[in-house]
């Protein structure tokens, strides 16, 4: 006879975490391929849904992705302050904050912003769809609601980080360059021709290749959470949590792998 | 309390150990293009990460992770009336809900932070000694970090973490019709917290770097 | 000379730009059941979270208990409240609660109430026909039975003015007939002033004893059924049934 399994034990819960996120990625990646499909099969996918959706997400996040943006590069010109004014070498700091801001802090910063602004609403509102039983209603109407809803997200959560986050790294260095005269006390222009220097041209073309893979990832990490919605109000508010947690995973490890194969 | 803490563990540690990958990496790729010494990237990742990447990318993750949650459970508790349940009999929605919720948020954003620096430590160790051949007792030095750089993270802590289930509770005790209004709650409260999060950091860290802490 | 235990005075409401509630006369008068009908949307829900002081009119004024309630004076509240008791329509139970726990919460929050909750909150599970479910999940009740819950939580500090929002809806004509008695055996036993929200004419008639009518924002009657008899709106005849 066997001991009954206790299910509340540490290992128990570690088991069931790892089940239930290798279950997550499978149904993931299966979203994944009928998103492919329906863009192979043109006929499946709708334009004017796609141009709606690229126009509510650039609308609804540009004010945010901004602001978060200056302060990002506002606070790595901070952050590198110290070590500037340890070792006394002013010329540096542009190159520290852009170096930091195109490749790494700008992507994941405007992705994580991205995910919180985007990605959970598009999960809210597909999982309240999914709860009143629109998408059985899209079915029934003989619309594929892979094609009809989640492909035009998908493709303009892709095309609007890729522009948010070029236009989000302009703002990061502005922001920066404010708080090097206003914080630090340097010359802006020490700070403008220490970016112009260090030829960022690489770190800021990975950032936008980031952004892409970021937007893809969020779109699939959204809607997989929205259409998994059961159970009512409460479902809704678990799979927005749900669906922001996992985008920040994914950002940081699609994030560390890109620049790893980058570089 | 526990739930607090406990559902975060995994994430925070997935979370913060590629973020010690990434910033040794790229410190170690970055040396070896300006100075071919690499003996400064231990002590340097170790001082950003207690000071800088820990308190922030712990609070962000907090934010995403708790920040959603206690939006969401205000929220739907809202939209089905028992916020107003609770007023009717007299029990202080934000005494019964966000006081203890405030407290948790405060001490596990500080054993969070703990525990984030040592995973992001222990990833970014991994990476620069296996990849990079960075003696270990050369990486693992504290000689880059400071007290104060201690204290400044401890107070970032606390009001990090402070300030995420007051910014959370908000927008669930603001929602407004069925789920769909839980679904805003918790989308305004992830926004509002991360931003909130990004913008005091700013400011406490402007502060500390004008006083020279 | 009647006694009234609720009354709302010319009591206007505007709710995100519109008219909800239009210049509203309601007088309770007191240990009377009370019904409140109309067609959906019409402000009977408003009427019910006015009279729980969850609502502050916008024009015009709320007393209860012969007082009127200064919404600003959150200690004069406390008190009134501790004297209302509310079925709210989706229930409103604590899902993070047990049974027995919903059922005490509103004694937890009273002072003079606080001894022997678990008893009382048993008599008052037993009265509802839910004794020994002290430890249940609210999840794991049916419809009906978390309608008693809620019945039993409103009445638990036995209340002087009870509302109950909508107590039978989507219940089977049994559970039905077993809510309205319950509401029935708890007014005489504590005497206090019912109101009840529903759409169930036949059994209103046979349980209420004065009749509110609210058509778009306006309780347009107030009597007794012979008195609705006598009306000359036709709207009063047909929400009646008389």
């Amino acid at each position: 006879m066997s001991k009954p399994v206790e299910t509340d034990s540490f290992l128990g819960n570690f088991g069931r975490t790892f089940i239930t996120a290798f279950q997550t990625v499978g149904a993931m990646t299966l979203l994944q391929l009928r998103i492919f499909r329906s863009l192979l099969a043109i006929k499946n996918f709708d334009y004017d849904e796609s141009v709606t959706q690229l126009f509510k997400i650039g609308v609804r996040s540009l004010p945010v992705v901004i602001a978060t943006a200056a302060f990002v590069g506002a606070l790595m010109v901070v952050a590198s302050g110290n070590f500037v004014r340890a070792t006394g070498a002013t010329t540096l700091i542009g190159w520290a904050a852009g170096t930091a801001v195109f490749s790494e802090v700008g992507p994941i910063l405007i992705g994580l912003m991205f995910s919180g602004r985007v990605g959970a609403n598009n999960t809210a509102e597909l999982g309240t769809m999914v709860v009143t039983n629109q998408i059985d209603a899209l079915r029934v109407l003989g619309i594929n609601p892979i094609g009809y809803l989640i492909v035009p997200r998908f493709m303009a959560m892709i095309v609007m980080l890729f522009f948010l986050t070029a236009i989000g790294d302009l703002f990061a260095l502005t922001g920066g360059a404010i708080t090097c005269r206003a914080v630090l006390g340097i010359d802006m222009r020490i700070y403008w021709q220490g970016i112009l220097d260090s030829n960022l041209l690489s770190e800021f073309i990975m950032g936008l290749v980031k952004a892409i893979f970021f937007g893809g990832a969020i779109a699939i990490v959204s809607c997989h959470w929205g259409l998994q919605v059961t159970g009512g109000a409460r479902g809704v508010g678990r799979a927005v949590n749900d669906s922001v947690v996992t985008s920040a995973i994914a950002i940081f490890m699609v994030n560390f792998f890109i620049t790893v194969l980058w570089t | 309390m526990y739930s607090i803490g406990n559902q975060s563990l995994v994430f925070i540690a997935l979370t913060l150990a590629f973020l010690g990958l990434i910033l040794v990496y790229q410190a170690s790729y970055q040396a070896l293009k300006v100075l071919p010494d690499l003996t400064p990237v231990g002590p340097v990742f170790i001082g950003t990460m207690v000071r800088v990447f820990g308190p922030t990318v712990v609070a962000l993750m907090l934010a995403t992770r708790v920040g959603a949650g206690i939006a969401a459970e205000t929220g739907s508790m809202t939209v089905t009336d028992q916020i107003e349940a609770m007023k009717v009999t007299n029990a202080d929605p934000v005494e019964y809900l966000v006081v203890p919720r405030f407290i948790a948020s405060i001490i596990m954003m500080i054993v969070l932070w703990v525990f984030g620096v040592l995973v992001a430590v222990a990833a970014g160790t991994l990476i620069g000694t296996l990849r990079f051949g960075i003696q270990l007792r050369t990486f693992l030095s504290l000689s880059g970090t400071t007290m104060s750089d201690v204290w400044v993270a401890l107070f970032k802590c606390v009001i990090f973490g402070a300030a995420i289930p007051i910014l959370a509770a908000d927008s669930g005790f603001k929602a407004t019709g069925g789920s769909e209004g839980v679904g805003w709650a918790t989308t305004k409260a992830v926004v509002h917290s991360l931003f909130t999060v990004i913008l005091l950091d700013f400011l406490i860290s402007s502060i500390a770097y004008r006083f020279g802490w | 000379m009647l006694q009234y235990a609720a009354q709302i005075l010319d009591a206007s409401l505007t709710l995100n730009d519109s008219l909800v509630l239009d210049q509203v006369f309601l007088q309770l008068e007191s240990g009377r059941i009370h019904a409140l009908v109309g067609a959906g949307g019409s402000g009977k829900t408003l009427l019910l979270r006015m009279l729980a002081t969850l609502l502050q009119p916008s024009k015009g004024e709320l007393h209860l208990f012969k007082k009127a309630i200064n919404f600003r004076d959150l200690k004069s509240l406390r008190q009134v409240r501790s004297n209302i008791g509310v079925q709210f329509q989706n229930l409103a139970l604590f899902d993070f609660l047990t049974v027995g726990q919903n059922v005490g919460f509103p004694l937890e929050q009273d002072s003079e109430l606080t001894k022997d909750i678990s008893i009382q909150v048993k008599t008052a599970l037993d009265s509802v026909g839910l004794d020994g479910r002290q430890e249940h999940a609210i999840s794991a009740l049916s419809g009906g039975m978390q309608r008693r819950v809620a019945i039993a939580r409103a009445a638990v500090a036995k209340p002087k003015l009870l509302l109950f929002d909508d107590p039978s809806g989507g219940l089977d004509p049994v559970t039905t007939s077993r809510i309205f008695e319950l509401i029935r055996t708890i007014q005489e036993e504590n005497d206090n002033t019912v109101v009840i929200a529903s759409h169930d004419i036949d059994r209103l008639v046979k349980l209420c004893h004065i009749f509110h009518v609210v058509d778009h924002g306006k309780v347009i009657f107030s009597g007794t059924l012979s008195e609705a008899r006598q009306s000359t709106d036709d709207r009063v005849k047909v929400f009646l049934d008389v």
